[in-house]
């Protein structure tokens, strides 16, 4: 595997989207913190989000559970929300448990933005 | 000589001693020559079986504990997790795939162990898991 990294989420505004990267391994001990990150952005009601996946190694059905509740909110406030990046580890996941059904996923974040998601 | 571990621990009912058992069991998979693929797949099983053993089976219960005994060798690691819990039935769980669940925020740890390892078993009790992940060759293009 790769190399461990602290799990981290930066949050880039960019016009009226908001890009989500999270960075690392998202273990059990993370999931407070993901979602104490994730949640204030639906309060902020961007135009769009992209959760950029690209720099993370690692994913547990806790941040699944997590990233779909993010989605439900956006979703909620009629907020479109793409994935980008993902990893074949963590695509594979996706597609196991058919979560690529519910999201849109493209390569990079240029992409997703440029795909109007 | 071929490269083979044996250990047992002992868990602490909390989130922060998962940590200290993938690493244990990372390391022996990794001295084995086990690819990067089955690497994800044995740490995402791990992490679904203490989590469950620590909060649905323990309850958190500090005072309870989850042991953990692993084999590894070149061909294949097992793992037996067991914890101090009442246990549970495997057979009731939801399918998270199924269309009226996909969307659900909750439910996929055990069909993510049963996903990614290639044998799981349970004792009748329901609070001792058996998986079992066979070594995929490096030049296998599929890690499962």
């Amino acid at each position: 595997m790769d190399p461990v990294e602290e799990f981290s989420v930066q949050i880039e505004p960019r016009e009226d989207d908001i890009i989500v990267r999270l960075i690392g391994d998202a273990t059990l001990t993370k999931g407070d913190y993901l979602q104490d990150t994730l949640w204030p952005i639906i309060e902020q009601k961007p135009k769009r989000v992209v959760i950029d996946l690209s720099r993370l190694i690692f994913v547990n059905s806790l941040g699944l559970g997590i990233l779909l509740g993010f989605r439900k909110g956006l979703t909620r406030n009629s907020i479109p929300v793409a994935v980008a990046g993902t990893r074949d580890h963590i695509l594979d996941v996706f597609q196991e448990t058919r979560l690529i059904e519910l999201f849109k996923i493209y390569d990079d974040v240029e992409s997703a933005l440029a795909a109007s998601v | 000589m071929a490269a083979s571990y044996d250990q047992r621990l002992v868990l602490d009912s909390r989130l922060d001693e998962v940590s200290r058992a993938e690493k244990v069991v990372l390391e022996a998979v990794v001295a084995c020559n086990f690819s990067d693929t089955d690497q994800f797949a044995i740490k995402l099983a791990l992490e679904e079986a203490l989590a469950n053993a620590i909060k649905h089976g323990n309850e958190s219960d500090e005072g309870k504990h989850v042991t953990l005994e692993f084999h590894v060798d070149e061909r294949k690691l097992t793992i037996t997790i067991c914890d101090e819990g009442t246990g549970f039935d495997p057979q009731r769980v939801p399918d998270p795939t199924l269309d009226e669940n996909i969307e659900k925020p909750y439910g996929r740890g055990v069909w993510l162990i049963k996903t990614y390892m290639n044998e799981v078993s349970y004792n009748d009790q329901g609070n001792c898991l058996t998986m079992v992940k066979f070594r995929t060759h490096a030049t296998s293009s599929s890690g499962r």
